[in-house]
């Protein structure tokens, strides 16, 4: 008997069930079921964890069974955890192992036995297996990896006939904008692979949305080839170029990016796991000292002050004046004396915008101007 | 009170700038090697762009400083009005509350970061809209490779052979009509190879990879083409159309 197919997303119109439309890039075409085909480079599956209902499925095809038979089929993860060993290192050992495996290790649990009719030529149809064990609803933000053991029960005995490997996503929720779950032809905003590549390293192990937003702000303010310039280096007027920039990250070679350009990113890959960001700008102002990208806290010399035509961030939920906010382009500064050299760094995480209040933002950012907010929220799509 | 940008350029007067009667038109311009002497490409893309538009972008390394680099967007626009847009779009785009009109000789408008900020240089040629930015910490001085690009643009080639042919279903054409330009070269171009058209009496407009030529005053219009690639002998086109 042979595994022939196995299907993730069999249900385009949904993540309920089963897993998200997705595509490996702008240019790559959308990955389509099976993702996992006999003598074929397997593609990956991802799920959106508050989107799953009750049961998850996938479907799986066979063949090489009993002519006009049936067997009872099931797939189990084949890398158990070893028995502890003894002692103090065994102990910490089988942690490290612990944490790993829940890192990135199986997330879709074993696929649950069932009867499966074969034909006269020995093939089976497209037959659903409902996934048991599974940590869809548990598990964190990351990229996880699934071996999986396909057994055929003969008498009281499974005997392997088969295995499967696949890579498979897991993010908090279903993706917000610029992302989508369109089926239309050619759909460019479904998730990339790609960019999930990166998101869901920058959040590996988030739980939750703020926890994931702030991971996402982070890792792309501490990007160490990234420095500021106050052009628009990845697109104003949409797209925003997503491919360029993250092709820019990978090359290791020094770049510019500006304020744009980190609420892009840290807009774009943030809700790529499910959370709820917008983009949005507010005028004219004289900064406060503050540390731009890869500047380095200790050095009063990286501190600088600007005069801005704009300033754009990353709001959560919507823009307001006492809406939270992140930041990815730079620090403000928490200490109170901004005449003296010293300085208390603050990445602007969850921060509310607020107005003259010593933890709000603007305060902290700007020192003199308007600072009005333009109530305009944007995710601009990827290109 | 909602904030509003209101952006410290007149660009009322930026658009007038476009003359209504004689036109250049540029098609698959793109850096080459010679305007970056001593660097290195390290990045040539062609980003995704609204309808309309087409943009190339390259970046060049010192061979020197790893930290010194130079990025070079050419916006390709249907018509030097909507490059006017482009640079706009880029004015409006740049966190600096203003930018400093730069030196005329730069296309019809250009616009540069001041001193003391990391250098950049905006431009608009024809129906592109260039800009180079010095794009990694070490500061770069922009505006010679902008003169370079623009110089190249400026070229009108002495041509010996006319392989570039142009013509049009039309003889006449009607102040304020449009007539295709239909264009053939008896090669492709390479990736460095770009088209430069120059017209009179009217203006010149590409859309949907087509060419058309939007006459605006009575009297004779000619359209001169030139096929421009690194490492080939140029080929120029002519065409005369008589406008009513």
């Amino acid at each position: 008997m042979k595994i022939e197919e196995v299907h993730f997303n069999h249900d385009t119109s949904s993540a309920s069930a089963d897993a998200l439309s997705i595509r490996k890039n702008a240019a790559g075409g959308p990955i389509v079921a099976p993702e996992w085909k006999d003598g074929q480079i397997p593609q990956p599956a991802a799920y959106a964890s508050a989107a799953i209902g009750n049961q998850v499925s996938i479907k799986a095809r066979f063949s090489g069974g009993p002519l006009n038979g049936s067997r009872e089929i099931r797939a189990i993860d084949a890398c158990l955890p070893p028995a502890v060993p003894s002692g103090c290192l065994g102990w910490l050992l089988s942690l490290i192992a612990q944490i790993l495996r829940a890192l990135f290790g199986n997330i879709l649990g074993d696929a649950q036995q069932r009867v499966v009719a074969f034909n006269g030529a020995g093939n089976s149809g497209l037959e659903t297996f409902v996934l048991i064990n599974h940590k869809l609803k548990t598990s964190s933000v990351g990229i996880h990896s699934t071996t999986w053991k396909w057994q055929v029960k003969h008498g009281r005995k499974w005997l392997d006939f088969g295995s499967t490997q696949h890579k498979i996503y897991l993010i908090l929720d279903l993706p917000n904008g610029p992302w989508d779950q369109s089926s239309a032809a050619n759909n460019t905003q479904l998730p990339w692979t790609d960019a999930l590549d990166k998101a869901c390293l920058w959040a590996l192990g988030a739980k939750t949305k703020d926890e994931a937003a702030a991971k996402i702000t982070l890792a792309m303010n501490g990007q160490p080839n990234q420095t500021y310039t106050p052009v628009t280096m990845f697109g104003f007027t949409p797209p925003y170029q997503l491919t360029s920039y993250m092709n820019q990250i990978d090359s290791g070679l020094p770049f510019s990016l500006n304020c744009t350009d980190c609420a892009d990113a840290v807009t774009t890959f943030a809700n790529l796991l499910g959370c709820d960001l917008w983009e949005g700008r507010f005028f004219n102002m004289v900064t406060r000292r503050f540390l731009p990208l890869n500047g380095n806290p200790a050095l009063d010399t990286d501190w600088v002050s600007w005069t801005w035509g704009y300033h754009e961030i990353s709001w959560l939920n919507s823009i307001g004046q006492y809406q939270d906010i992140y930041d990815g382009c730079l620090h403000v500064d928490m200490d109170d004396n901004y005449s003296d050299t010293v300085h208390i760094p603050r990445n602007p995480i969850k921060m509310r915008f607020g107005m003259n209040a010593p933890d709000d933002y603007r305060f902290r950012l700007i020192q003199s101007g308007a600072g009005s907010l333009e109530n305009i929220p944007r995710r601009r799509a990827v290109g | 009170m909602p904030g509003e940008n209101v952006l410290p350029y007149d660009a009322r007067a930026l658009r007038q700038r476009i003359s209504e009667d004689r036109a250049e038109l540029f098609l698959g311009f793109t850096p080459w090697q010679q305007d970056a002497q001593g660097w290195n490409l390290s990045i040539r893309e062609k980003l995704a762009s609204p309808p309309g538009k087409s943009i190339r972008r390259t970046v060049w390394d010192s061979q020197d400083n790893r930290n010194a680099r130079v990025l070079i967007d050419i916006i390709e626009c249907s018509s030097a009005a909507d490059a006017i847009e482009a640079l706009l779009e880029e004015l409006a785009a740049n966190q600096l509350a203003r930018l400093v009109e730069a030196a005329p000789h730069l296309g019809v408008a250009s616009f540069v970061h001041p001193e003391g900020v990391p250098p950049a240089v905006f431009f608009v040629r024809g129906n592109i809209c260039i800009r180079v930015i010095s794009f990694a910490r070490s500061a770069v001085a922009v505006i010679p490779w902008a003169e370079r690009l623009n110089e190249r643009l400026n070229n009108e080639p002495r041509v010996e052979q006319n392989r570039l042919v142009l013509e049009s279903n039309r003889k006449s054409v009607a102040t304020g009509e449009e007539a295709p330009i239909f264009y053939t070269l008896p090669w492709m171009l390479g990736g460095d190879g770009f088209l430069k058209f120059l017209g009179s009496g009217g203006i010149l407009v590409a859309r949907e990879g087509r060419l058309f030529f939007k006459a605006s005053k009575r009297g004779e219009a000619q359209i001169r083409g030139y096929a421009l690639e690194p490492g080939r002998e140029p080929h120029a086109g002519v065409l005369n159309l008589i406008i009513e």
